[in-house]
């Protein structure tokens, strides 16, 4: 029977469909031809295990013997293989192998990709849960200090002559509030977070005018006076709240699927 | 434009709108240092009025007394909305003091 030209890629082994019969070892010659290359290539092509077939089926091939500086190229390579009586060769093919060598590159960059995507992604939605817990921290701050200048504003507008401290310390205590308020506000700013809701004219003017005379002035002047900067304090901390909540709006989960958290 | 640094020019704890509240008042910031200048540079020159040397900060009365008694002392409100502008640490002054204006121009009316 004639020998027949294989031409396969190069790489490890190769599979070549035999019709019948067996392949073995004196019956495949050495490499003869490497793609454009000219030269011989000191190469062999031997079968990985000697088989007899009857029925058509696969037999592997591998290149052994292989140049060093050649090795990990991809190279077209031709063999001859000589089969024995009764066995014709039908084609070669492409083999599984091939394939599984091809996957075994791209594979790997991909699956590379996806999980520098997926850190990105996990990175920037804690970056985003974290901005979110510190501007709440920084409302939570400002609205204490807005507790504490009501607490101020009513002790000094609505105690007797004797438990009243002086005008002179309740603005600067007042003043001290509003300094570091003020910082607050400045910082929540920059978090993107409007905070021209906060009216610290009014604040400020409802709180300390006229505080000097406060014992010359009745009692319901000093009421007065003390209602309406709590009116404005409550507005201003409800706003800066609605703030928040149009910058970092609540997520719900859409299907209540617990019967008892419906109920 | 003139500026007027009340921490240095003043006093650095102003405090209290009438003589009788003590020696750092609205009142006597007002008569003997503000008007003065605003006399003797024309008050169609720009004012500057600096609070933000003054120790934490000065209460409304103070505010209250020093340009609202201006428009009580005869002051057009256009020319000081229009010639003077508060400086502080805090940065509502200036919209304290313009409301200031506002309220004693329509109580003069």
């Amino acid at each position: 029977m004639p020998a027949e030209q294989i031409n396969f890629l190069f790489t490890n082994s190769q599979q070549v469909h035999i019709d019948q019969g067996s392949v073995e070892t004196p019956s495949i010659l050495p490499i003869q031809k490497v793609g454009n290359l000219r030269s011989q290539i000191n190469t062999e092509v031997i079968p990985i295990e000697q088989k007899s077939l009857k029925t058509p089926d696969l037999v592997n091939l591998k290149v052994v013997n292989i140049k060093s500086d050649l090795s990990d190229q991809n190279l077209d390579v031709s063999t001859q293989v000589n089969p024995v009586k009764n066995t014709s060769i039908q084609h070669c093919m492409n083999t599984p192998n091939q394939l599984y060598n091809d996957l075994s590159v791209v594979i790997p960059i991909v699956g590379l990709t996806l999980v520098i995507i997926g850190w990105r992604v996990i990175y920037k939605n804690a970056k985003k849960i974290a901005t979110r817990a510190e501007t709440k921290s920084l409302v939570d701050d400002i609205v204490k200090i807005f507790n504490e200048l009501e607490s101020l504003t009513v002790h000094f507008w609505l105690s007797g002559r004797q438990n009243r401290r002086d005008a002179d310390e309740f603005i600067l205590l007042i003043s001290a509030k509003i300094q570091t308020l003020t910082s607050r506000i400045k910082f929540l700013k920059k978090r993107n977070i409007d905070t021209s809701c906060i009216n610290l004219a009014a604040l400020h003017e409802y709180m300390t005018l006229n505080c000097e005379d406060v014992d010359r002035r009745t009692n319901e002047q000093n009421r007065e006076q003390l209602q309406l900067f709590l009116e404005e304090s409550n507005r201003n901390v409800n706003d800066l709240y609605s703030e928040y909540q149009k910058r970092y709006s609540p997520s719900f989960t859409r299907f209540k699927f617990n019967k008892k958290y419906k109920e | 434009m003139i500026v007027i640094d009340v921490a240095n020019d003043f006093s650095r704890t102003p405090f209290g709108r009438y003589r009788t509240d003590g020696e750092n008042s609205a009142e006597r910031f007002r008569v003997d240092i503000l008007e003065p200048k605003i006399e003797k540079n024309n008050i169609h020159e720009d004012f500057r009025i600096d609070f933000s040397k003054v120790a934490l900060g000065v209460g409304s009365s103070f505010l209250e007394e020093v340009f609202g008694g201006l428009v009580r002392d005869g002051y057009s409100k256009k020319d000081l909305l229009k010639h003077i502008t508060v400086v502080d640490k805090t940065e509502f002054y200036d919209q304290q003091v313009k409301h200031f204006i506002e309220v004693a121009c329509q109580q003069n009316k």
